[in-house]
């Protein structure tokens, strides 16, 4: 019961955002992406390394209950 | 004192405007139309002009300025009724306020003053008024009474100066990225990330980037405007002021730059890590941006202003006077959205109880 009421406040909170960012338009254009020159962007080096690989592991919920301990 | 320009209609003496829709200057008496290469001579004396500053005040009888208060005034006489026009020290186009004149302040334009380029309005009154409807149409938490009651104060069509801006821009930019793999088995969720060294070097171009280049205009509600298409942008004459107001610059291209370069490289970082293709993650690790730019043209760009009145406040909105674009901040209905958002939040929390049970996950 307690998720739904989670799930509810997050929908409605969401959906009241959106609601109110309608009313403000008035807003600033931090980039100049509509006066970027048609096919000016031209790359002269384009590299891409492996460095290294790491893994991370966390125990599964059913693996927890199923210890001995665990309530059915 | 400075010298005022007015555009006669040589048929009926009346006085003639830039019209929107035919993109021609129209006598609204007569009709007559002209084409704008005809009053091209009008431009001619201007282009001899140097740039004037002139201090020219009255006192008016039963009180003083004060100190500072008079500085930035300018006074003219309206060539049709001798009326006495007080603007601003930016102000380059106007109407006189006895006989509605239009009258353009030839000081203000000429020589170094004198733009580039114009935006010639598309939209007339009539537009923006729908506009603001428009505007108002599909929002909930706005008070249904600000519609009725919102009345409009002042319309008006003023050209906005605004420098713009080139720069071609070389590039270089470090990224730490990340693939991810993710398995399961009866024990462990497992997550393998594999890390690379991303490098993208590179030049990339942007013409006429604007910056407002006018204090009275706020800057943000500018920048909402856009984007103006600069393809409609034609040399600037005189005589597409005619009928509406327009300010000369009053914030340099040396102090505007700064905004346009702020614009410029923000873009330049999002369109370089577009091109970091293939990665569950990508972030910036360290970049290198070098900006040329080119010589910063002064354009007028036009706009309508709406400026009105509702319980009290002040609400301004503004319409691309080109595409019709329509901004400004309206008010909420704090009654409505909190009734909203309690109507969303138990629908949804009852919603998704029906589903958990039905799914026998409750």
């Amino acid at each position: 019961m307690l998720t739904c009421i989670i799930i509810g406040l997050i929908v409605g909170g969401i959906t009241l955002l959106i609601l109110l960012s309608q009313l403000k338009t008035v807003v600033p254009q931090n980039q100049a992406s509509n006066y970027i020159k048609k096919n000016s962007l031209h790359l002269t080096e384009q590299k891409d390394f492996f460095l290294f690989k790491q893994t991370e592991k966390t125990p599964r919920q059913n693996a927890a209950s199923n210890t001995p301990n665990a309530k059915q | 004192m400075s010298e005022l320009l007015e555009y006669k209609c040589p048929c009926c003496g009346g006085k003639i405007e830039f019209n929107s829709t035919e993109q021609q200057m129209k006598c609204p008496f007569c009709e007559s139309v002209f084409e704008l290469e005809a009053l091209q001579a009008y431009d001619d004396v201007l282009n001899n002009q140097p740039a004037e500053s002139e201090m020219n005040w009255e006192e008016e009888a039963g009180s003083e300025w004060q100190q500072g208060e008079s500085e930035n005034l300018r006074v003219y006489k309206c060539q049709s009724c001798g009326g006495e026009v007080v603007a601003d020290e930016t102000t380059a186009a106007s109407k006189c306020p006895y006989c509605e004149n239009p009258v353009i302040m030839t000081g203000q334009l000429s020589g170094d003053l004198k733009p580039d380029l114009i935006i010639p309005f598309k939209l007339n009154k009539e537009d923006a008024k729908k506009s603001l409807l428009q505007h108002m149409e599909g929002k909930p938490l706005l008070p249904k009474i600000f519609k009725s009651q919102n009345h409009i104060d002042e319309i008006k069509g003023v050209y906005v100066p605004v420098w713009l801006f080139d720069a071609d821009v070389d590039a270089h930019i470090q990224y730490k990225t990340q693939k991810h793999k993710r398995w399961s088995d009866q024990q462990f969720n497992y997550l393998e990330k594999s890390v690379f060294s991303v490098t993208r070097a590179g030049q990339i171009q942007f013409e006429n980037v604007p910056v407002d280049g006018s204090e009275k205009m706020d800057d943000t509600m500018m920048e909402a405007l856009e984007p103006f298409d600069m393809k409609a942008a034609v040399p600037f004459q005189t005589a597409y002021l005619s009928g509406y107001m327009a300010d000369k610059y009053d914030v340099d291209a040396k102090t505007s730059i700064a905004r346009a370069n702020e614009r410029i490289e923000n873009s330049t970082l999002a369109e370089f890590e577009n091109t970091v293709k293939g990665y569950d993650e990508v972030e910036t690790e360290h970049h290198n941006l070098h900006l040329n730019n080119g010589e910063a043209k002064y354009a007028l760009f036009p706009v309508w202003l709406l400026n009105t009145s509702w319980n009290g406040q002040k609400y301004t909105f503004a319409m691309n006077g080109q595409t019709g674009k329509f901004v400004g901040d309206l008010p909420s209905d704090k009654g409505k959205a909190f009734g909203i958002f309690c109507a969303v939040t138990i629908g949804t929390t009852i919603l998704s109880y029906i589903i958990g049970t039905l799914m026998g996950w409750i």
